[in-house]
């Protein structure tokens, strides 16, 4: 189970509306490469895990993006909130405006549901594994496409932030790869 | 610069040791170096760098 605070984990404190940096952004909410997918990924990933120290970090990390799941939604809701009719026509988001208004969605920006498919349980803890580097690669990237994108610094920082975690994750998952292999080589022996 | 909480003897400062058990590397596996600890940032440091590590502040330059 879990343990809510009421806070976010990084300080999100954008002024200034823009539905366009919004629609971006939402990916990393609801899309391919977002914190929903990856939260749900390791923290589905971690029951069948044959190490300890797997289903920590799993768990931990998991916990984490649920985090920056909640930290993303609420840059999208500043970025939406007080944005005019005009400003949502001139960004291009009618769209988002028919089906949402200025609510947040867990899909892109462009309507793409968020599914499932985004993300892999296969049962097999080096395979899962080398998934989970590849998702924390996938969203540094996404997170730099942001960075590109946006102007405002009040948007730049918490995206800033956000990455450097994909790094760090990177780091922790490979050496969890590491553990499972002196794992698997180990079960020869007995 | 950086405030230390080691309580153990350092590592060296430059380039993270191979511990025993990765010495032996094989082809077809994918490998990260394991981080040994050196040093960390005082807490609201490692807040606003996203890590606790120096070693790991890895920043994006914002492409124009």
């Amino acid at each position: 189970m879990w343990i809510y605070e009421k806070k976010l984990q990084y300080p999100v404190r954008i002024k200034k509306p823009n539905p366009k940096m919004a629609a971006a952004i939402l990916s990393q909410y609801g899309g391919p490469d977002g914190e929903l997918a990856a939260s749900l990924r390791y923290i589905s990933q971690r029951h069948h895990m044959p190490i300890p120290e797997a289903k920590g970090m799993l768990n931990d990390i998991g916990t984490e993006e649920l985090a920056h799941f909640e930290m993303v939604g609420s840059m999208v809701h500043q970025l939406m909130k007080g944005a005019t009719i005009d400003q949502i026509k001139a960004a291009g988001v009618e769209s988002w405006y028919t089906d949402h208004d200025r609510a947040t969605w867990p899909g892109t920006g462009t309507g793409v549901p968020f599914t499932a498919s985004y993300i892999m349980s296969k049962g097999d803890p080096i395979a899962d594994l080398t998934e989970d580097m590849a998702a924390e690669q996938k969203a540094r990237a996404t997170y730099e496409h942001l960075i590109d994108l946006a102007d405002d610094p009040d948007v730049i920082d918490p995206l800033r932030w956000l990455r450097e975690r994909e790094v760090v994750h990177f780091q922790r998952f490979g050496e969890i790869l590491n553990k499972l292999y002196e794992w698997k080589d180990s079960k020869k022996y007995f | 610069m950086y405030y230390d909480y080691q309580t153990e003897p350092r590592r060296p400062e430059h380039g993270q040791p191979y511990p025993p058990e990765h010495q032996n590397l094989q082809l077809a596996r994918a490998y990260v170096l394991p981080q040994t600890y050196t040093k960390a940032f005082p807490p609201e440091e490692a807040l606003k760098q996203g890590t606790l590590f120096p070693e790991l502040v890895m920043p994006y330059d914002k492409r124009h």
